[in-house]
């Protein structure tokens, strides 16, 4: 290759990685709340994060808070989700009644539009069970996006005791890619294993992971998993595989 | 959505703590961070 051309496409490859967003610190979200209202029992708090578009600074976050409807309720049947994303919640059209489903509650929350923009993600629902909470909707009402996911099923998170602990996930797919392995973290000498990969975006705990459904990768996209591992001698080898299959 | 195929573990590794390190192709039209997923070899 030319030392011109060369040049451009390090340059280029070098403004690619500069423009990428960098993990987020997670610990470093605020976790204040401006507003809260009386609730009826211990709320459980969770957040969604999303990037910043126009003139926007920093991770934009929206509450997402479990209440029950009395004290004595089995279920967590109280949603309050900080929509307009001002830390003030309970507003009005701020607060979700859910359907009780399978002995938890289910929320059908519809559109979301993203704070400070136009963006609006449709069809979100919020389910809570004693085991953990999940949610989907359809970003910019196209793609699924859902969580919170992890490696085992008793690893999915639940919401967290207090704003401090709260659950943070990162839905859609405004960021770089990231990967969540799903029951394969236990590979043999000599076998192959058929390594599961959710697609997405990692959250707060390694329950909390985002991802997509099948349509967010086309055919004829494909990951790439390399081994990183240690050969008798003690030295670092790698073996590349390819995963193409969906499930 | 899960992605998955075979990995293969070759007959000279030791037993222990390995990396899987996955991330999307250069020729992917999406982007992605990779990602180092802690396994055992046993």
């Amino acid at each position: 290759m030319p030392m011109l051309l060369s040049t451009l496409v390090a340059v280029q490859a070098a403004l690619s990685a500069a423009h990428e967003p960098p993990p987020i610190d997670f610990a470093a979200v605020p976790r204040t709340i401006v507003t809260q209202p009386k609730y009826v029992a211990a709320p459980r708090y969770g957040m969604f994060l999303f990037e910043p578009r126009g003139e926007q600074r920093g991770t934009q976050r929206m509450w997402l808070v479990l209440d029950k409807s009395s004290a004595d309720a089995e279920a967590y049947d109280v949603l309050y989700v900080d929509r307009d994303g001002d830390g003030v919640l309970g507003e009005e059209g701020e607060r979700f009644v859910g359907v009780a489903k399978d002995g938890g509650a289910r929320f059908e929350v519809g559109d979301l539009t993203q704070p400070g923009t136009e963006v609006v993600h449709t069809e979100f629902v919020l389910t809570w069970t004693k085991a953990s909470v999940r949610y989907q909707m359809l970003w910019q009402g196209k793609t699924k996006t859902m969580g919170g996911f992890g490696p085992y099923r008793e690893t999915y998170a639940s919401f967290g005791d207090s704003p401090a602990e709260a659950t943070l996930y990162v839905p859609g797919y405004d960021r770089p890619l990231e990967f969540e392995h799903w029951m394969c973290d236990k590979l043999r000498v000599g076998a192959s294993t058929d390594f599961k990969v959710f697609v997405g975006a990692k959250g707060s705990s390694r329950g909390a992971f985002s991802c997509g459904n099948e349509k967010l990768l086309p055919e004829g996209e494909h990951a790439i998993a390399t081994l990183i591992y240690t050969d008798e001698d003690g030295k670092e080898q790698r073996v590349r595989a390819e995963l193409h299959e969906r499930c | 959505m899960l992605v998955h195929g075979p990995v293969r573990v070759p007959d000279n590794a030791r037993p222990g703590d390995a990396i899987v390190r996955v991330e999307l192709p250069t020729t992917s039209k999406f982007k992605s961070r990779p990602t180092d997923i802690p396994v055992t070899i046993e």
